[in-house]
Protein backbone atom coordinates (compact mmCIF):
# COMPACT_ATOMS: atom_id res chain seq x y z
CA UNK A 1 0.00 0.00 0.00
CA UNK A 2 2.75 2.42 1.00
CA UNK A 3 4.50 1.89 -2.34
CA UNK A 4 1.40 3.17 -4.17
CA UNK A 5 1.55 6.36 -2.11
CA UNK A 6 5.27 6.85 -2.77
CA UNK A 7 4.84 6.19 -6.52
CA UNK A 8 1.80 8.37 -7.04
CA UNK A 9 2.69 11.33 -4.85
CA UNK A 10 6.11 11.24 -6.45
CA UNK A 11 4.53 11.23 -9.92
CA UNK A 12 2.43 14.20 -8.83
CA UNK A 13 5.59 16.32 -8.49
CA UNK A 14 5.37 16.63 -12.30
CA UNK A 15 1.65 17.46 -12.27
CA UNK A 16 0.87 21.21 -12.23
CA UNK A 17 -2.68 20.47 -11.01
CA UNK A 18 -1.61 18.27 -8.12
CA UNK A 19 -2.68 19.07 -4.58
CA UNK A 20 -0.37 16.59 -2.83
CA UNK A 21 2.88 16.28 -4.72
CA UNK A 22 5.26 14.71 -2.22
CA UNK A 23 8.73 13.22 -2.24
CA UNK A 24 8.29 10.56 0.43
CA UNK A 25 9.52 7.10 1.38
CA UNK A 26 7.74 3.94 2.38
CA UNK A 27 8.92 4.69 5.91
CA UNK A 28 7.21 8.09 5.80
CA UNK A 29 3.94 6.44 4.85
CA UNK A 30 4.21 3.73 7.48
CA UNK A 31 5.05 6.30 10.15
CA UNK A 32 2.04 8.48 9.36
CA UNK A 33 -0.84 8.28 11.85
CA UNK A 34 -3.72 5.85 11.40
CA UNK A 35 -7.00 7.18 10.07
CA UNK A 36 -8.75 3.84 10.44
CA UNK A 37 -6.63 0.71 10.66
CA UNK A 38 -5.08 -0.36 8.40
CA UNK A 39 -5.37 2.89 6.47
CA UNK A 40 -2.95 5.68 7.39
CA UNK A 41 -2.88 9.38 6.63
CA UNK A 42 -0.53 8.95 3.67
CA UNK A 43 -2.68 6.14 2.28
CA UNK A 44 -5.51 8.64 1.98
CA UNK A 45 -6.17 11.23 -0.68
CA UNK A 46 -7.05 14.75 0.48
CA UNK A 47 -10.36 16.62 0.33
CA UNK A 48 -10.21 18.59 -2.89
CA UNK A 49 -12.09 21.03 -5.07
CA UNK A 50 -11.58 20.57 -8.76
CA UNK A 51 -13.20 20.29 -12.15
CA UNK A 52 -12.53 18.69 -15.51
CA UNK A 53 -14.26 19.06 -18.87
CA UNK A 54 -14.27 16.70 -21.81
CA UNK A 55 -15.77 17.29 -25.25
CA UNK A 56 -17.01 14.30 -27.19
CA UNK A 57 -17.72 14.40 -30.90
CA UNK A 58 -19.64 12.10 -33.22
CA UNK A 59 -17.58 9.97 -35.60
CA UNK A 60 -18.07 12.10 -38.69
CA UNK A 61 -17.49 15.34 -36.81
CA UNK A 62 -14.35 13.96 -35.15
CA UNK A 63 -12.77 13.13 -38.51
CA UNK A 64 -13.51 16.63 -39.74
CA UNK A 65 -11.88 18.44 -36.88
CA UNK A 66 -8.76 16.31 -36.40
CA UNK A 67 -6.50 13.89 -38.26
CA UNK A 68 -5.72 12.09 -35.02
CA UNK A 69 -8.96 11.32 -33.24
CA UNK A 70 -8.92 9.46 -29.96
CA UNK A 71 -11.93 7.16 -29.77
CA UNK A 72 -13.99 5.83 -26.94
CA UNK A 73 -13.36 2.12 -27.54
CA UNK A 74 -15.23 0.62 -24.63
CA UNK A 75 -17.38 1.56 -21.68
CA UNK A 76 -18.52 -0.51 -18.75
CA UNK A 77 -20.32 0.02 -15.51
CA UNK A 78 -21.00 -2.22 -12.55
CA UNK A 79 -22.71 -1.85 -9.23
CA UNK A 80 -23.26 -3.95 -6.15
CA UNK A 81 -25.87 -3.49 -3.44
CA UNK A 82 -25.93 -0.10 -1.74
CA UNK A 83 -26.57 -2.03 1.44
CA UNK A 84 -23.00 -2.90 2.32
CA UNK A 85 -24.21 -5.24 5.01
CA UNK A 86 -26.32 -7.06 2.48
CA UNK A 87 -23.65 -7.76 -0.12
CA UNK A 88 -23.60 -11.39 -1.02
CA UNK A 89 -19.90 -11.79 -1.43
CA UNK A 90 -17.58 -14.45 -0.25
CA UNK A 91 -14.76 -11.93 -0.37
CA UNK A 92 -15.67 -8.38 0.65
CA UNK A 93 -12.30 -7.29 -0.71
CA UNK A 94 -12.96 -8.47 -4.26
CA UNK A 95 -14.63 -5.79 -6.35
CA UNK A 96 -17.01 -8.00 -8.33
CA UNK A 97 -18.74 -4.91 -9.72
CA UNK A 98 -15.42 -3.55 -11.03
CA UNK A 99 -14.53 -6.84 -12.71
CA UNK A 100 -17.96 -6.68 -14.35
CA UNK A 101 -17.46 -3.10 -15.53
CA UNK A 102 -14.03 -3.96 -16.94
CA UNK A 103 -15.35 -6.99 -18.82
CA UNK A 104 -18.12 -4.89 -20.39
CA UNK A 105 -15.57 -2.32 -21.54
CA UNK A 106 -13.16 -4.92 -22.90
CA UNK A 107 -15.99 -6.75 -24.71
CA UNK A 108 -17.16 -3.51 -26.31
CA UNK A 109 -13.58 -2.69 -27.34
CA UNK A 110 -13.01 -6.19 -28.67
CA UNK A 111 -10.00 -6.65 -26.40
CA UNK A 112 -9.38 -10.23 -25.38
CA UNK A 113 -5.93 -9.84 -23.84
CA UNK A 114 -5.83 -6.56 -21.91
CA UNK A 115 -2.16 -6.76 -20.98
CA UNK A 116 -1.18 -7.11 -24.65
CA UNK A 117 -3.23 -4.08 -25.74
CA UNK A 118 -3.44 -1.59 -22.87
CA UNK A 119 -0.45 0.75 -22.89
CA UNK A 120 -1.38 2.94 -19.98
CA UNK A 121 -3.85 3.13 -17.08
CA UNK A 122 -5.26 5.70 -14.72
CA UNK A 123 -7.16 4.03 -11.90
CA UNK A 124 -9.12 5.47 -9.02
CA UNK A 125 -6.91 5.55 -5.90
CA UNK A 126 -8.53 7.58 -3.10
CA UNK A 127 -6.86 5.05 -0.82
CA UNK A 128 -3.68 3.26 -1.79
CA UNK A 129 -5.21 -0.20 -1.70
CA UNK A 130 -7.84 0.94 -4.24
CA UNK A 131 -5.15 1.24 -6.93
CA UNK A 132 -4.26 -2.38 -6.22
CA UNK A 133 -7.87 -3.59 -6.24
CA UNK A 134 -8.63 -1.70 -9.44
CA UNK A 135 -5.51 -2.94 -11.27
CA UNK A 136 -6.63 -6.48 -10.50
CA UNK A 137 -10.26 -5.85 -11.43
CA UNK A 138 -9.20 -4.25 -14.73
CA UNK A 139 -7.06 -7.30 -15.52
CA UNK A 140 -3.84 -5.28 -15.61
CA UNK A 141 -2.30 -7.97 -13.44
CA UNK A 142 -3.33 -11.36 -12.06
CA UNK A 143 -5.82 -11.46 -9.22
CA UNK A 144 -3.65 -11.09 -6.14
CA UNK A 145 -0.80 -9.74 -8.29
CA UNK A 146 -1.09 -6.03 -7.65
CA UNK A 147 1.69 -6.04 -5.08
CA UNK A 148 4.03 -7.73 -7.56
CA UNK A 149 3.06 -5.16 -10.18
CA UNK A 150 4.47 -2.48 -7.86
CA UNK A 151 7.50 -4.45 -6.69
CA UNK A 152 8.52 -5.28 -10.27
CA UNK A 153 8.16 -1.65 -11.37
CA UNK A 154 5.55 -2.56 -13.98
CA UNK A 155 3.25 0.29 -12.92
CA UNK A 156 5.95 2.93 -12.51
CA UNK A 157 6.22 5.81 -14.95
CA UNK A 158 8.95 4.01 -16.93
CA UNK A 159 7.39 0.60 -16.54
CA UNK A 160 5.76 -1.80 -18.96
CA UNK A 161 2.24 -0.73 -17.97
CA UNK A 162 2.41 2.63 -16.17
CA UNK A 163 -0.41 3.38 -13.76
CA UNK A 164 -1.27 6.88 -12.53
CA UNK A 165 1.74 8.75 -13.88
CA UNK A 166 -0.36 11.84 -13.17
CA UNK A 167 -0.24 11.05 -9.47
CA UNK A 168 -3.75 9.63 -9.33
CA UNK A 169 -5.97 10.76 -6.48
CA UNK A 170 -3.17 10.24 -3.99
CA UNK A 171 -1.20 13.01 -5.65
CA UNK A 172 -3.72 15.05 -7.59
CA UNK A 173 -6.57 15.06 -5.11
CA UNK A 174 -10.07 13.72 -4.71
CA UNK A 175 -12.70 16.06 -6.13
CA UNK A 176 -15.89 14.70 -7.71
CA UNK A 177 -14.05 15.29 -11.01
CA UNK A 178 -11.41 12.72 -10.06
CA UNK A 179 -12.85 10.08 -12.37
CA UNK A 180 -12.99 12.53 -15.25
CA UNK A 181 -9.43 13.55 -14.49
CA UNK A 182 -8.29 9.95 -15.01
CA UNK A 183 -9.87 10.05 -18.46
CA UNK A 184 -8.23 13.39 -19.23
CA UNK A 185 -4.79 12.09 -18.29
CA UNK A 186 -5.28 8.99 -20.46
CA UNK A 187 -6.06 11.30 -23.38
CA UNK A 188 -3.03 13.49 -22.63
CA UNK A 189 -0.76 10.45 -22.54
CA UNK A 190 -2.05 9.24 -25.91
CA UNK A 191 -1.60 12.69 -27.47
CA UNK A 192 1.79 13.26 -25.80
CA UNK A 193 0.34 16.35 -24.09
CA UNK A 194 1.03 15.24 -20.52
CA UNK A 195 3.96 17.59 -20.00
CA UNK A 196 6.39 16.39 -17.35
CA UNK A 197 4.03 13.54 -16.48
CA UNK A 198 4.45 12.04 -19.96
CA UNK A 199 5.50 8.40 -19.88
CA UNK A 200 8.41 7.40 -22.14
CA UNK A 201 6.55 4.58 -23.95
CA UNK A 202 4.13 4.96 -26.85
CA UNK A 203 0.52 5.08 -25.69
CA UNK A 204 -2.16 4.17 -28.21
CA UNK A 205 -4.74 2.53 -25.95
CA UNK A 206 -5.44 3.55 -22.38
CA UNK A 207 -7.93 2.53 -19.71
CA UNK A 208 -9.35 4.46 -16.79
CA UNK A 209 -11.86 3.81 -14.04
CA UNK A 210 -13.85 5.60 -11.41
CA UNK A 211 -15.32 4.40 -8.11
CA UNK A 212 -18.19 5.88 -6.22
CA UNK A 213 -21.82 5.67 -5.29
CA UNK A 214 -22.07 4.02 -1.91
CA UNK A 215 -18.60 2.54 -2.49
CA UNK A 216 -20.21 -0.05 -4.74
CA UNK A 217 -20.03 1.43 -8.19
CA UNK A 218 -17.35 1.45 -10.83
CA UNK A 219 -17.23 2.77 -14.35
CA UNK A 220 -14.49 1.87 -16.82
CA UNK A 221 -13.59 3.55 -20.09
CA UNK A 222 -11.09 2.49 -22.74
CA UNK A 223 -9.89 5.09 -25.24
CA UNK A 224 -7.45 4.84 -28.11
CA UNK A 225 -6.40 5.60 -31.61
CA UNK A 226 -7.66 3.77 -34.66
CA UNK B 1 -9.06 49.23 -4.22
CA UNK B 2 -5.93 47.72 -2.74
CA UNK B 3 -4.88 44.51 -4.39
CA UNK B 4 -3.45 43.25 -1.12
CA UNK B 5 -6.75 42.41 0.61
CA UNK B 6 -6.50 38.88 1.98
CA UNK B 7 -9.52 36.71 1.21
CA UNK B 8 -11.87 36.40 4.15
CA UNK B 9 -13.58 33.13 4.96
CA UNK B 10 -16.30 32.55 7.51
CA UNK B 11 -16.42 29.13 9.19
CA UNK B 12 -19.45 27.56 10.71
CA UNK B 13 -21.45 24.39 11.03
CA UNK B 14 -24.79 23.71 9.48
CA UNK B 15 -27.28 21.74 11.54
CA UNK B 16 -29.23 19.17 9.60
CA UNK B 17 -32.23 18.01 11.67
CA UNK B 18 -33.92 14.97 10.19
CA UNK B 19 -36.55 12.29 10.68
CA UNK B 20 -35.54 8.94 9.32
CA UNK B 21 -38.25 6.36 8.72
CA UNK B 22 -36.66 2.94 9.17
CA UNK B 23 -39.39 1.29 7.11
CA UNK B 24 -41.46 -1.85 7.54
CA UNK B 25 -38.61 -4.29 8.05
CA UNK B 26 -36.57 -1.88 10.11
CA UNK B 27 -39.48 -1.12 12.40
CA UNK B 28 -40.12 -4.78 13.18
CA UNK B 29 -36.38 -5.41 13.63
CA UNK B 30 -36.01 -2.58 16.14
CA UNK B 31 -39.29 -3.38 17.94
CA UNK B 32 -38.22 -7.00 18.48
CA UNK B 33 -34.82 -5.79 19.66
CA UNK B 34 -36.42 -3.35 22.10
CA UNK B 35 -39.19 -5.56 23.45
CA UNK B 36 -37.71 -9.06 23.28
CA UNK B 37 -33.98 -8.62 22.83
CA UNK B 38 -34.24 -10.70 19.65
CA UNK B 39 -32.45 -10.32 16.31
CA UNK B 40 -35.06 -10.87 13.60
CA UNK B 41 -34.18 -11.51 9.96
CA UNK B 42 -36.18 -12.00 6.78
CA UNK B 43 -35.85 -15.04 4.56
CA UNK B 44 -36.54 -14.84 0.84
CA UNK B 45 -39.03 -17.56 -0.05
CA UNK B 46 -37.47 -18.03 -3.48
CA UNK B 47 -33.71 -18.22 -2.89
CA UNK B 48 -33.68 -18.89 0.83
CA UNK B 49 -31.23 -16.09 1.61
CA UNK B 50 -31.70 -14.87 5.19
CA UNK B 51 -31.27 -11.11 5.24
CA UNK B 52 -29.68 -9.45 8.22
CA UNK B 53 -30.47 -6.61 8.60
CA UNK B 54 -33.93 -7.68 7.45
CA UNK B 55 -35.49 -6.25 4.32
CA UNK B 56 -38.91 -6.67 2.78
CA UNK B 57 -37.34 -7.06 -0.64
CA UNK B 58 -34.86 -9.63 -1.96
CA UNK B 59 -32.32 -7.89 -4.20
CA UNK B 60 -31.34 -11.10 -5.98
CA UNK B 61 -34.84 -12.31 -6.83
CA UNK B 62 -36.52 -8.92 -7.13
CA UNK B 63 -39.47 -10.13 -5.07
CA UNK B 64 -40.98 -9.09 -1.78
CA UNK B 65 -42.08 -12.53 -0.66
CA UNK B 66 -40.24 -12.98 2.60
CA UNK B 67 -40.87 -14.62 5.96
CA UNK B 68 -39.57 -13.50 9.34
CA UNK B 69 -37.10 -15.78 11.11
CA UNK B 70 -35.07 -15.38 14.26
CA UNK B 71 -31.28 -15.10 14.00
CA UNK B 72 -28.84 -15.62 16.81
CA UNK B 73 -27.36 -12.83 18.93
CA UNK B 74 -23.96 -14.46 18.35
CA UNK B 75 -21.92 -14.56 15.21
CA UNK B 76 -18.52 -14.10 13.66
CA UNK B 77 -16.60 -11.04 12.50
CA UNK B 78 -16.46 -10.74 8.70
CA UNK B 79 -14.44 -7.56 8.73
CA UNK B 80 -13.64 -4.71 11.06
CA UNK B 81 -12.12 -1.27 11.31
CA UNK B 82 -10.22 0.49 14.06
CA UNK B 83 -10.92 4.17 13.71
CA UNK B 84 -8.82 7.00 15.05
CA UNK B 85 -11.38 9.56 13.93
CA UNK B 86 -14.50 10.25 15.99
CA UNK B 87 -17.93 10.18 14.32
CA UNK B 88 -17.68 13.98 14.35
CA UNK B 89 -14.49 13.80 12.31
CA UNK B 90 -12.09 14.73 15.08
CA UNK B 91 -8.86 12.88 15.69
CA UNK B 92 -8.98 10.74 18.84
CA UNK B 93 -6.24 9.00 20.76
CA UNK B 94 -8.15 5.87 21.82
CA UNK B 95 -9.68 4.31 18.75
CA UNK B 96 -13.17 2.92 18.50
CA UNK B 97 -13.99 -0.20 16.55
CA UNK B 98 -16.68 -1.22 14.14
CA UNK B 99 -17.27 -4.68 12.76
CA UNK B 100 -19.56 -6.41 10.32
CA UNK B 101 -20.81 -9.47 12.13
CA UNK B 102 -22.48 -12.41 10.42
CA UNK B 103 -25.00 -13.55 12.99
CA UNK B 104 -25.58 -17.29 13.23
CA UNK B 105 -28.72 -18.43 11.39
CA UNK B 106 -28.52 -15.51 8.96
CA UNK B 107 -26.62 -14.75 5.77
CA UNK B 108 -26.09 -11.02 5.92
CA UNK B 109 -23.92 -8.93 8.19
CA UNK B 110 -24.76 -6.41 10.89
CA UNK B 111 -22.64 -3.30 11.37
CA UNK B 112 -21.90 -3.00 15.09
CA UNK B 113 -19.46 -1.50 17.56
CA UNK B 114 -16.88 -3.76 19.15
CA UNK B 115 -15.82 -3.40 22.74
CA UNK B 116 -14.30 -5.37 25.64
CA UNK B 117 -11.45 -6.32 23.33
CA UNK B 118 -8.14 -4.71 22.38
CA UNK B 119 -7.69 -3.69 18.72
CA UNK B 120 -4.66 -5.96 18.36
CA UNK B 121 -6.70 -8.97 19.48
CA UNK B 122 -9.52 -8.57 16.96
CA UNK B 123 -9.43 -11.12 14.16
CA UNK B 124 -11.59 -11.83 11.15
CA UNK B 125 -13.61 -14.93 11.96
CA UNK B 126 -13.62 -14.18 15.70
CA UNK B 127 -16.78 -15.28 17.48
CA UNK B 128 -18.65 -12.42 19.13
CA UNK B 129 -21.90 -11.90 21.02
CA UNK B 130 -24.28 -8.99 21.46
CA UNK B 131 -24.41 -6.86 24.61
CA UNK B 132 -27.77 -5.06 24.71
CA UNK B 133 -28.77 -2.18 26.92
CA UNK B 134 -30.97 -3.23 29.84
CA UNK B 135 -34.58 -3.57 28.68
CA UNK B 136 -35.79 -0.46 30.47
CA UNK B 137 -33.23 1.60 28.57
CA UNK B 138 -33.99 0.25 25.12
CA UNK B 139 -35.98 2.61 22.94
CA UNK B 140 -36.15 0.94 19.53
CA UNK B 141 -32.88 2.30 18.19
CA UNK B 142 -29.89 0.46 16.74
CA UNK B 143 -28.06 1.87 19.75
CA UNK B 144 -30.09 -0.51 21.92
CA UNK B 145 -27.17 -2.72 20.94
CA UNK B 146 -24.35 -1.41 23.11
CA UNK B 147 -21.66 -3.39 21.37
CA UNK B 148 -20.45 -6.85 20.51
CA UNK B 149 -17.71 -8.57 22.48
CA UNK B 150 -15.69 -11.76 22.07
CA UNK B 151 -17.43 -14.89 23.23
CA UNK B 152 -15.88 -18.07 24.47
CA UNK B 153 -17.96 -20.70 22.72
Amino acid sequence: MAKVSVKNRGNALSNPYAQMPMKITVGDVLNSPYISWPVKLFDTSPVTDGARAVIFAAEDVAREITDDPVWVRGVGRGANSCYFMGRRLDDLGRLDYAYLAARQAYDMAGIKNPRAVIDYAEVYDPFTYKEMQHCEALGLCDEGGAGRMLDEGTSSKEGKLPVNASGGLQGEGNPIAAGMSRLCWCYKMIKKEAGDCQVPKEVNTAICNGWGGMFQYSAVMIIGRD
Amino acid sequence: MSKDVKPITISGEIQVPYNFAVGLAGSRFLAELRDNGKFMATKCKKCGYVMMPPRIFCEECFIDDVEWVEASSKGKIQTFAVSYMSPEGKRIKDPWMLAIVKLDKSDGGLLVRLDEVKPDDVKIGMRVEAVLKPKNQRVGSILDIQHFRPVKD
